[in-house]
C-alpha cells in the first residue's frame, strides 16, 4: 500500500515479478551465464546507484529477500508471479511455477501464481497440454507468460499465431486461464521476420476475445508496433515492466513513452511491473507517483497522468483484470502483518 | 595499405538497422587491425541477445563497406557478445549467406532485405518528423511546411535557413536536413531542387488534412528508435564501458524534440 500524504490508500499489484535461480551452479554454460549477465546490465545500468545489487545476490535470492523487497519495503499489496522457464539455459529452469510457487506457499494472500506453456511441448511434453491442466489443477491459475524466444531442442523461438499454440489457447479458454501475458524476446526463426516483431499477438486477439494479452514492456522494442495493434484490440494491454525504471536516468523519454501510452491505449489498460529482481518496486513507485507529465506533452497528445490514472496503472487495472475484490483485499491485508523468517511482524 | 581513418569512415556508412544509427557513432567498434591488405575489424554488441539476424546485417556490411576501400584484399569481421556470435562469425567470414549460415533456423523463401527495409523506412518516418517538429516550432503552418521544395531549404551553418513568407532561420537544424536528406537518398526518392521535401516514403504528397494522422504513427516511431537508442548505449557501456555507467546521453537525444 502507497499513502499519499493526503492519506489517500494506493491498492499495488506488481505485475510481473520472478523468484529465480540464475547461481553459477544452476547455469547450463554460457547461455546460462549470458542470459543473467544481460540482465544484470539492465539491472545496473537503469537502478540509481544505492539500489544496485551485487551480482552473487543478484544470481539467486531468498523468499524472505522478495517478501521483504516487495511487501516490507517496496508498497507492494500483491505480486504477479510469471513463470520463466528457460530449460536449455539452466538446470532446473530459470524460475518454473515449481520456484514460484515457494513465495505463493509463504504469502498464498499476497501472490498470484501463473503458469506457462510452450506448443512445441505438445500433449505430454514439461509445458504441454497436460502439464498446463496440472497446473491448473494444482495452483488454479488464472495467467500464464509466454516467452516467445525460449530454445526448445534446436528450435529458436515460435510465434502465439502457429498453429500448434491454437490447442493452447483454446484449452486456456476451457480452463479460464484468461490472462495471456505475453513476452517478446529475440526469436531467430523465420529470418524473414522481425525478431521481436509483434504482429503476431493480433491475430491471437482476433481469434481469441475471450482472453487478454497483456504484452510485456509494451512491445518495446516496437512500441510503435504495439500502439497500433492495442488500439484496434480491445482485449490487447500493455505491461509496462522496463519502461519504469526510466524514470529515473531518462525521464523525459518515460514521460514520451506515457504519453504515447495514455494517447494509444488510454488509462485502463496499462498494469504497473517491476519486472522484479530486474528492479526493485519500492523507488519505482516513489518516483511514478512523484512524476508530473511535462506540459507540452499533456497539450500535445491530449492527455494526463492524474492520481486516478496512476491508481488504476498501480493496481485496479490488474485488479480487474485478475478478480480481486480490492477493498476486501486491502481490508484483509490490513489485518496480516508479513511475517520473514518466522521473525517478529514486520510493519506494512 | 588503406589507412585505419579511411576504415572508420567506410564503418561510418554502417549502420545498427533497428537504431538507424552509424555503429561508429554507438561505440560498438572496438579494434581495427590492418595487414598489408588484410583488414579485422572487432566489434561489441550491446547484449548476449541482440537479435542474430540484426547483427549478421551489421557484420556482412562491415564486409561489404570495408572491402571496397582500394588496397583491401580481405576482410575479417568478428562480432562479440552475441548468443551466436560463433555461427556468425564463422558465416560471415567464410562468404556464407544468413540463410546458409543458419540453414535449420530460416525461411528458405526469404532474405533479409526485407527486414532492413522495414528499418530502413522507421528511420525515414523519424528524421522527417524531426524536421517537420523544429520547422512546426519557429511558427511554419502545416500548408507552407508540406509546400516547401528542396531548393527552398538550405544550410547556413549550423542553422537552417527557409524561404517562405517571411523567410525563417531554424537554430541548429542543418544537422536534421541533412539526416531526413540521407535518409531520402538511400530510400532513392527523388532529390531534385524543385521536388517537395516532404513526401511518403514512396515519394508520394501529404494531404494537409492527412498530416496529423500521419505524424502521430511517426512520433511513435521516433520514440521507439530513441528509446532503444538509449537503452542499448546504456547496456553497452554498463558491460564494458564502465567509467560511462551514470552518463545517460544518448546519440538517440537528437529525435527527442522537446
Amino acid at each position: 500500500m502507497y499513502r499519499t500524504d493526503d492519506g489517500r490508500e494506493i491498492f499495488v499489484i506488481d505485475a510481473h515479478t520472478h523468484l529465480w535461480d540464475a547461481s553459477p551452479e544452476n547455469q547450463r554454460g554460457k547461455l546460462g551465464k549470458g542470459w543473467i549477465d544481460c540482465f544484470y546490465a539492465y539491472h545496473k545500468n537503469l537502478s540509481p546507484a544505492d539500489k544496485v545489487w551485487t551480482l552473487e545476490h543478484y544470481e539467486r535470492y531468498s523468499v524472505t529477500d522478495m517478501a521483504r523487497d516487495l511487501f516490507v519495503e517496496g508498497y507492494v499489496d500483491m505480486c504477479i508471479l510469471q513463470s520463466t522457464n528457460l530449460f536449455e539455459f539452466y538446470h532446473t529452469g530459470f524460475n518454473p511455477i515449481e520456484r514460484n510457487a515457494q513465495l505463493k506457499e509463504a504469502f498464498p494472500e499476497r501472490v498470484i501464481l501463473n503458469g506457462s506453456f510452450d506448443p512445441r511441448h505438445g500433449e505430454d511434453g514439461p509445458l504441454g497440454l497436460n502439464a498446463l491442466r496440472r497446473a491448473k489443477a494444482q495452483y488454479d491459475i488464472k495467467g500464464v507468460k509466454l516467452y516467445t524466444a525460449e530454445w526448445d531442442k534446436g528450435s529458436r523461438g515460435w510465434k502465439l499465431s502457429d498453429p500448434a499454440a491454437y490447442p493452447f489457447f483454446e484449452e486456456c479458454e476451457r480452463l479460464g486461464i484468461t490472462n495471456i501475458h505475453v513476452h517478446k524476446g529475440p526469436t531467430i526463426w523465420p529470418l524473414d521476420r522481425d525478431a521481436f516483431d509483434v504482429a503476431d499477438v493480433d491475430y491471437v486477439a482476433t481469434d481469441f476475445p475471450g482472453l487478454t494479452f497483456i504484452v510485456e514492456h509494451c512491445g518495446l522494442p516496437r512500441l510503435e508496433d504495439f500502439c497500433w495493434i492495442a488500439t484496434q484490440e480491445t482485449n490487447v494491454w500493455g505491461g509496462l515492466a522496463v519502461v519504469m525504471p526510466f524514470i529515473h536516468s531518462r525521464p523525459r523519454y518515460f514521460a514520451e513513452v506515457m504519453a504515447n501510452l495514455l494517447y494509444w491505449l488510454g488509462p485502463d489498460k496499462l498494469t504497473f511491473a517491476s519486472d522484479y529482481a530486474l528492479w526493485t518496486p519500492g523507488w519505482l513507485i516513489e518516483k511514478f507517483m512523484a512524476f508530473e507529465l511535462p506540459p507540452d506533452l499533456e497539450a500535445e497528445f491530449g492527455v494526463k497522468l492524474t492520481i486516478e490514472t496512476k491508481e488504476k496503472i498501480l493496481g485496479l487495472n490488474a485488479a480487474r483484470l485478475y478478480g480481486i475484490d480490492v477493498e476486501a483485499k486491502k481490508e484483509q491485508l490490513r489485518n496480516m502483518p508479513v511475517m520473514l523468517d518466522g521473525a517478529t511482524p514486520a510493519v506494512v | 595499405m588503406p589507412t585505419v581513418a579511411e576504415i572508420y569512415h567506410a564503418l561510418s556508412e554502417v549502420y545498427d538497422p533497428e537504431l538507424d544509427t552509424p555503429i561508429t557513432e554507438l561505440g560498438f567498434v572496438n579494434e581495427v587491425h590492418i595487414a598489408e591488405g588484410h583488414v579485422t575489424v572487432i566489434y561489441t554488441v550491446p547484449t548476449f541477445w541482440c537479435a542474430p539476424n540484426f547483427v549478421f546485417m551489421m557484420s556482412q556490411d562491415i564486409r561489404h563497406e570495408v572491402g571496397q576501400i582500394p588496397g583491401v584484399h580481405q576482410v575479417t569481421v568478428l562480432v562479440r557478445n552475441n548468443c551466436l556470435a560463433d555461427e556468425i562469425n564463422s558465416g560471415i567470414n567464410t562468404g556464407r549467406s544468413f540463410v546458409e549460415t543458419f540453414p535449420d533456423d530460416v525461411d528458405h523463401q526469404a532474405d533479409l532485405e526485407a527486414l532492413r527495409y522495414t528499418f530502413i523506412v522507421k528511420g525515414f518516418l523519424a528524421r522527417q518528423d524531426v524536421l517537420i517538429r523544429r520547422m512546426r516550432q519557429v511558427g511554419l503552418s502545416d500548408a507552407t511546411i508540406l509546400g516547401l521544395r528542396i531548393g527552398d531549404v538550405m544550410v547556413a551553418g549550423e542553422d537552417l535557413l527557409v524561404q517562405a513568407t517571411p523567410p525563417q532561420r531554424i537554430p541548429l537544424a542543418a544537422a536534421d536536413l541533412q539526416r531526413y536528406l540521407h535518409k531520402r537518398r538511400r530510400l532513392h526518392l527523388a532529390m531534385n531542387v524543385d521536388v517537395r521535401l516532404f513526401t511518403t516514403v514512396t515519394d508520394q504528397p501529404i494531404a494537409e488534412a492527412d498530416l496529423p494522422a500521419y505524424l502521430r504513427y511517426s512520433r511513435s516511431a521516433r520514440l521507439n528508435i530513441a528509446f532503444n537508442t538509449s537503452l542499448c548505449e546504456g547496456l553497452l557501456r554498463t558491460q564494458f564501458f564502465p567509467e560511462r555507467q551514470y552518463d545517460y546521453s544518448s546519440v538517440g537525444d537528437r529525435l527527442m524534440i522537446e
